[in-house]
């Protein structure tokens, strides 16, 4: 039944693939798409590919292979999804992660859905279509589990979009028997009340072990005939999982026990459509304990666990060679701060110097260290763009942060790497800092102008015309679980006069500079530390038309400001609301991850300017991470 | 220069018919890496393949007769390069040949000028197709409108031959030849034919074939 339904949707969808902008980001069939045998070649046009044809000038042509059937399932049916557009999605290493997982159970069957674009969506609605798995183009209403990836604040309304075209209810209340378990999980969920209405169970932490052990007793749950009710008590009983309606004390995250030798997914989907990561991916550690204090990345992601250099050249070269792409990634928060980063690119420079695949290092340390490495990576390819984060202009204010960098640091680095051959450079800064003073931002603009001339001053005067410097300017998004969890952010209005100061700075004419929307950052600071009522101000946004609202293009202040009045609510409020360090927060009974202990005394240490040493160089910044029973674990000595 | 040219002929077919141009180049450069065989890398700033495509299909166009040239650094056996590569194909562009051309023969968009698609239309009784051949057999003079302007191509010098698919009443067979200073997609020259009296609902265009045609 299933398969005959799914074929007619196919047989339906097909024809509205020459009326959109990308067809590729709806075909799926990616290389090693296929799983337990089905769905891999999806939407087949109806072309009849078995007559026979005229001969070729150079060989007669073989048969075309057939048309996979996707055979019916009594399995457990789930589907990963990634709200947005496909190439943002499937870039996305968690959900290559749990995808790898739920295609090696025995008993479940895993699929993808995507959010389409705009104008696949008007077709949909126009042809009354529901929204589809790639694979084998079953309803997404249809399926068990719909495990759904959150991460970023700016995901509400996009939530709204998938459930409405998959047909579903918006919120998990409205939602009974017969219609999918929503799970949820991801970096956002570490303050899940402002999705937790949307959801019916949200992972917090480390997905791998415990959506591994929700599919198993889901599938056993299906097995038995539970109904809803049973199958949330079964996933609140595993640690790590928020179940909205039934979570009453505290939810432990989660942490996978032993990171450095959980398996690197080496055959991951290969995409055809060029997505926003085009590289073949390896995590070569897990957490920072650079301490930076508005990063949340580096607060939740605690204890660092580095893979060995063995396995990490293992997985690389395994994966390149399987998958064929032209790109390995060594990724993490601080790729350069692994014990072994030197052996590793040694090793595999040496390995794929006669080749055309390279090897990309996304995260560069500001010092000779990380301008060393970034070169070593290059060879005697051609030298791109080499990025920065200083964040901040002061030396006041880059201690407030704890960001452990001087001036003469940033200098060095420009020095050393336009010194190796590099031309083009990026710096990220922010603004709206704690603390931050107009005087903060005009160094932002000195210390700019400052690494410009000695970039210049660095190269022999034929090369001067070709040094590049951009400046990004970020604004602050204070984030739960950080020390900064505590302060407010800075007015829109403030913002909004201070990225005019700096524009009006006496920046370089050779720099270029770019800023983000102080209004999106707003929006993003009202679901960060926000609470249980935002789902409504989502779905109100949604239903004025906001949509892919983490596209600067897409992205309308004046929609949230109408969603916003129409609920009564004030958005600059949320997003400016100070907690003093004693009140309780919205995220508070999320714990295992540092202690609220250190994140208040990180934050009084912010105000002062004392700084907070990493414990991988330094001593134990007693984070309370370590008590629990993953612990830091490190492939060799760093420093 | 030491390098072979290797060509190889493929298909693209199934969900891989709705790739750009460029998708298909890059997802073949990745079944080469795959397969192993030794490719030639370019010298210089930013090392790649060395490869040339036959000329760019459009979305939502199959083919059963694509070739690219690709230059190895060492000789291989065909059939093992063959063999090679088709472990490593994805199944919606397998690989149908794999042997060695002249280097000095030139590129494939110009050796290969004369495509043959067949282009399967949503006609139940076959009046469309019938009307569409004969039209198409006149290769009379049409306007046809590229990037916003108007040009009046004379269809002699593009179609080689039109045919009604003797195995399908559903389906015209066009042969049509690129020149050097441009060429017409069928599904153009269809729609310029058919205007104004004629519903046209194409289902599927597939090349089935590419040749030289000498000019």
């Amino acid at each position: 039944m299933i398969n005959q339904h799914s074929q007619s949707l196919r047989l339906k969808l097909e024809p509205l693939l020459s009326k959109v902008e990308k067809p590729s980001r709806y075909i799926g069939a990616e290389l090693f798409g296929e799983t337990k045998g089905d769905g891999s070649c999806v939407l087949v046009l109806s072309q009849d590919n078995t007559r026979t044809h005229e001969p070729s000038p150079f060989v007669s042509p073989n048969p075309v292979p057939p048309v996979p059937n996707v055979p019916l399932t009594s399995q457990l049916d789930v589907a990963l999804i990634y709200p947005d557009v496909y190439e943002v999605g499937a870039a996305n290493q968690a959900l290559v992660i749990l995808y790898n997982i739920a295609r090696q159970m025995q008993g479940v069957g895993v699929e993808r859905a995507y959010l389409p674009w705009i104008d696949m969506a008007v077709l949909l609605r126009e042809e009354g279509l529901p929204l589809c798995s790639l694979e084998s183009v079953r309803p997404l209403k249809d399926f068990d589990v719909l495990g759904i990836t959150l991460a970023h604040e700016l995901v509400a309304t996009n939530l709204c979009e998938l459930f409405d075209l998959a047909g579903i209810p918006l919120l998990a209340a409205e939602r009974g028997e017969g219609v999918p378990l929503i799970l949820g999980g991801g970096p956002v969920a570490y303050n899940p009340a402002p999705f937790a209405a949307f959801f019916d169970a949200i992972c917090i932490g480390e997905g791998e072990e415990a959506f591994a052990e929700a599919l198993e007793v889901l599938a056993q749950a299906k097995e038995q005939g539970a109904n809803r009710a049973d199958q949330l008590q079964a996933l609140a009983n595993i640690t790590g999982f928020y179940v909205p309606s039934l979570t009453q004390n505290t939810v432990e995250r989660r942490i996978v026990q032993n990171f450095a030798d959980y398996p690197v997914v080496t055959n991951p989907l290969v995409p055809f459509i060029e997505t926003s990561q085009d590289r073949f991916s390896v995590e070569i550690l897990r957490g920072c304990t650079r301490g930076c204090r508005f990063c949340a990345g580096g607060m939740v992601s605690r204890p660092v666990r580095e893979r060995s250099a063995d396995s990490v050249v293992a997985a690389a070269t395994q994966g390149l060679a399987t998958t064929g792409l032209s790109e390995v990634s060594l990724n993490s928060l601080s790729s350069t701060d692994h014990s072994q980063i030197d052996q590793i690119l040694r090793r595999l420079t040496a390995r794929y110097q006669e080749t055309d695949i390279k090897i990309g290092l996304p995260s560069q340390r500001l010092d000779a260290f990380g301008v060393s490495m970034a070169t070593l990576v290059c060879g005697t390819q051609k030298k791109g763009l080499l990025t920065f984060a200083p964040e901040a202009g002061t030396q006041r204010l880059r201690d407030v942060i704890n960001k452990n960098v001087t001036e003469a640091d940033v200098l060095g680095a420009v020095s050393a790497a336009h010194e190796a051959g590099w031309r083009r450079t990026k710096f990220y800064f922010m603004i709206g800092l704690p603390t931050e003073t107009d005087e903060d931002i005009i160094a932002i603009t000195e210390l700019a102008n400052k690494a410009y001339n000695a970039a210049k001053d660095a190269v022999e005067d034929s090369e001067r015309g070709k040094v590049r410097m951009s400046l990004s300017v970020a604004v602050f998004v204070p984030k739960a679980h950080t020390p900064f969890q505590f302060t407010g952010q800075v007015s829109r209005e403030e913002l909004d006069r201070r990225v005019r100061l700096l524009k009006a700075s006496r920046l370089h004419k050779g720099i270029d500079l770019h800023w983000h929307d102080p209004a999106a950052a707003m929006i993003e600071a009202v679901f960060s530390r926000g609470d249980a009522p935002l789902a409504e101000l989502g779905i109100k946004a949604w239903e004025l038309g906001a949509r892919f609202d983490a596209w600067s293009e897409r992205f309308s202040l004046a929609i949230w400001q109408e969603a916003a009045a129409a609920l009564g609510v004030e958005l600059s409020e949320l997003a400016e609301r100070s907690f003093a360090v004693d009140k309780a927060l919205p995220w508070d009974f999320i714990t295992g991850g540092v202690s609220r202990e250190f994140l208040a005394l990180e934050y009084q240490h912010s105000l002062t300017g004392a700084l907070t040493q990493d414990c991988t160089l330094g001593p134990c910044s007693n984070c309370g991470v370590c008590e629990g029973t993953v612990k830091t674990a490190l492939a060799g000595k760093r420093g | 220069m030491a390098d072979f040219r290797l060509r190889i002929g493929f298909a693209k077919t199934g969900a891989a018919i709705w790739l750009s141009h460029l998708e298909v180049v890059r997802a073949m450069e990745r079944c080469l890496r795959r397969s192993g065989l030794p490719c030639a890398i370019s010298q210089g700033f930013s090392p790649h393949l060395k490869h040339s495509f036959s000329t760019a299909l459009p979305v939502g166009t199959g083919s059963i007769g694509e070739f690219m040239d690709v230059e190895l650094s060492q000789l291989v056996n065909a059939e093992q390069a063959l063999e090679a590569l088709q472990a490593a194909q994805h199944e919606c562009l397998p690989i149908l040949s794999a042997e060695y051309a002249p280097r000095d023969e030139p590129s494939l968009q110009v050796e290969l000028n004369h495509s043959v698609y067949h282009i399967e239309l949503d006609d139940p009784d076959g009046t469309v197709v019938t009307k569409l051949v004969k039209r198409l057999s006149a290769r009379p003079e049409v306007t046809i409108t590229k990037k916003g302007r108007p040009r009046v191509y004379e269809l002699s010098n593009y179609i080689v031959d039109a045919s009604l698919d003797s195995s399908n009443k559903h389906t015209v067979v066009l042969s049509l030849l690129s020149r050097p200073e441009g060429s017409l997609r069928p599904e153009v020259i269809l729609e310029a034919l058919a205007s104004p009296d004629i519903e046209l609902k194409i289902k599927a265009i597939t090349r089935t074939a590419l040749k030289h045609q000498d000019l």
